[in-house]
C-alpha cells in the first residue's frame, strides 16, 4: 500500500514538473494532434502558445500551415515573414509563402522570394523548380518560366506535369506546333493522361485543326 | 527498492510517452500550399462536351454542335453555358424563335456578358427593340469602348427613329474610329433621315473619299 502511494506521488511529481518545464512542447504536441484532426484553429492556438517560449522555427512553420489551412492569409503571411527573417534560406517556408502569393495572385512577390533565396546561394529542389516555373507562368513571364519547367522535368515524379504545362505555355504564345509536339510526346508515354489530351484538343482547335481537335475531345469522352 | 524505481520509471516513461512526439515536430507535417496546377484538376465530361461543341461550331458543323449542347442539357438542364451556346447556334442557323425559347426562363442577371448580348440580339431579331436597347446600354456603361456593341445600339436606335440618340452613338464611334467608312455611311444615312441633309451629304461624301 505504501509502495503504491509512493509510486503515485513520484509519478504525480514528475508529471507536474514535466508540465511546468516542458509545457511549450506539450502545447506543440497538442497543436499537432489538433492539426491531424483538422481542427486548425485549435491547433493554431496551441502553436501560438508554444511559439511564446520555443525558438524552434518548425513551430512557426506549422502555425503558418494552420493559418493557410483556414484561409487566414494575412496571419500566415505575417508568421512566414517572421520565420524568413530568422532563416532567410529556409526553402520550405519560401515555398509556403510563395504558394500563398500564388493563391492571392501576387506572383511578383513570390518571384522576389525565390530571387533572394537564389542570390543567397540557395539551391532549388525539383518541386521548387516546378513551383517557380508556375509562378513565372502566372506572371506571364514565359521566357523565365521555360528553363524552370525544363529543370523540373528532369525529375521523374514531375516530368509529365512539367512537360504538359510547358506545352500549354507554348500554345499561349502561339507556338502551336511545338505545343502539339510536346503534348503528343506525353501522350505517347501516357495515353491515359486526360489533362494532356484536353490541352492537345484545345491547342489543335486554336491552330484551326478542328477535326483533329474533335477526335481528341471524343477520345476524352470515351475515357480511355 | 529496485522494483520501486522500476515502477516509477515505467510510470514516468508512460507519462513521457504521451508527450514524446512533442519533441518531434517534423513527425506530422502538412503539405505546403503551393497552389494547384490546372493539370491536377478533374476534367469533367461537361467541360469536354462544351468545348467540343464550340469546336464543332467553329467548324460550322452546327447540327452536331447542337446535339452535343443538348447532351449537356440532358444531364444538366440548368447549364447556362450550354443554353447560351445552343441558342447562339440556333440563332446563327436562322432559328431565332428556338434560340429565344432556349434562353427563356434564364434570369438576365444570371447571364454573363456574352449571354446578355446574345439575348439582346434575339430581342432585335424579334423586333422587340426596347429590351435590346436596355441591355446594350447597360453593357456599354461598363464597357464604353466596345465599338461593335455601340454600333449595334446605334443601328437599333436608328431603326426606331430615335435619331438624336443614334447620331450620338455613331459620333462616339467615329470619334474613336474616324476612318470607318461603313459607320460613316450609316451615320450619313441617319442624319438624312433626321432631316439634317446638308450634314448627311457631307458625311456621305467623306465616306467616299476615305
Amino acid at each position: 500500500m505504501k509502495l503504491a502511494l509512493y509510486v503515485f506521488l513520484v509519478a504525480l511529481l514528475v508529471s507536474l514538473l514535466f508540465r511546468r518545464v516542458e509545457w511549450p512542447w506539450i502545447a506543440f504536441r497538442q497543436g499537432e494532434i489538433a492539426f491531424d484532426r483538422g481542427l486548425y484553429l485549435e491547433a493554431a492556438a496551441q502553436y501560438e502558445r508554444a511559439a511564446q517560449k520555443l525558438s524552434d522555427s518548425r513551430v512557426l512553420e506549422h502555425l503558418a500551415k494552420c493559418w493557410l489551412a483556414v484561409g487566414r492569409m494575412d496571419e500566415a503571411e505575417t508568421v512566414l515573414l517572421k520565420l524568413l527573417e530568422q532563416q532567410p534560406e529556409r526553402l520550405s517556408a519560401i515555398k509556403l509563402l510563395a504558394g500563398l502569393y500564388q493563391k492571392t495572385r501576387q506572383p511578383e512577390k513570390a518571384i522576389s522570394l525565390f530571387t533572394k533565396y537564389l542570390a543567397l546561394g540557395g539551391k532549388l529542389d525539383p518541386p521548387a523548380e516546378l513551383q517557380l516555373a508556375r509562378i513565372y507562368r502566372q506572371a506571364a513571364l514565359y521566357d523565365e518560366a521555360a528553363p524552370h519547367y525544363i529543370q523540373a522535368a528532369e525529375d521523374l515524379k514531375q516530368k509529365t506535369v512539367a512537360e504538359v504545362e510547358l506545352a500549354e505555355m507554348d500554345s499561349w504564345q502561339g507556338h502551336y506546333d511545338e505545343a502539339v509536339q510536346g503534348l503528343r510526346q506525353v501522350l505517347a508515354v501516357e495515353p491515359a493522361n486526360r489533362q494532356a489530351r484536353l490541352s492537345l484538343a484545345r491547342v489543335l482547335s486554336w491552330a484551326g485543326n478542328y477535326k483533329e481537335s474533335e477526335d481528341e475531345y471524343r477520345k476524352l469522352l470515351a475515357k480511355p | 527498492m529496485r522494483i520501486c524505481f522500476s515502477l516509477t520509471g515505467s510510470i514516468v516513461c508512460a507519462l513521457l510517452l504521451g508527450s514524446a512526439r512533442a519533441t518531434d515536430p517534423a513527425a506530422s507535417s502538412p503539405s505546403p500550399a503551393t497552389g494547384s496546377s490546372p493539370a491536377e484538376t478533374e476534367i469533367s465530361d461537361t467541360t469536354t462536351r462544351l468545348e467540343l461543341a464550340k469546336v464543332l461550331t467553329y467548324d460550322k458543323r452546327y447540327g452536331e454542335a447542337m446535339e452535343v449542347y443538348r447532351q449537356v442539357l440532358a444531364t444538366e438542364p440548368d447549364n447556362l453555358e450550354a443554353k447560351i451556346g445552343l441558342s447562339e447556334v440556333l440563332y446563327w442557323t436562322g432559328n431565332s424563335e428556338a434560340a429565344a425559347a432556349t434562353l427563356k426562363g434564364v434570369p438576365e442577371d444570371k447571364l454573363d456578358d456574352k449571354g446578355k448580348l446574345m439575348l439582346a440580339d434575339l430581342f432585335v431579331a424579334k423586333k422587340d427593340y426596347e429590351p435590346a436597347i436596355r441591355i446594350f446600354s447597360t453593357y456599354l456603361e461598363r464597357k464604353p469602348d466596345d465599338w461593335t456593341v455601340r454600333l449595334r445600339l446605334a443601328d437599333v436606335q436608328s431603326w426606331i427613329k430615335r435619331y438624336p440618340e443614334a447620331i450620338a452613338s455613331y459620333e462616339a464611334i467615329l470619334k474613336a474610329r474616324p476612318h470607318d467608312r461603313q459607320v460613316r455611311r450609316k451615320y450619313g444615312m441617319v442624319l438624312s433621315w433626321a432631316g439634317q441633309n446638308e450634314k448627311a451629304a457631307e458625311q456621305l461624301r467623306q465616306s467616299l473619299n476615305e
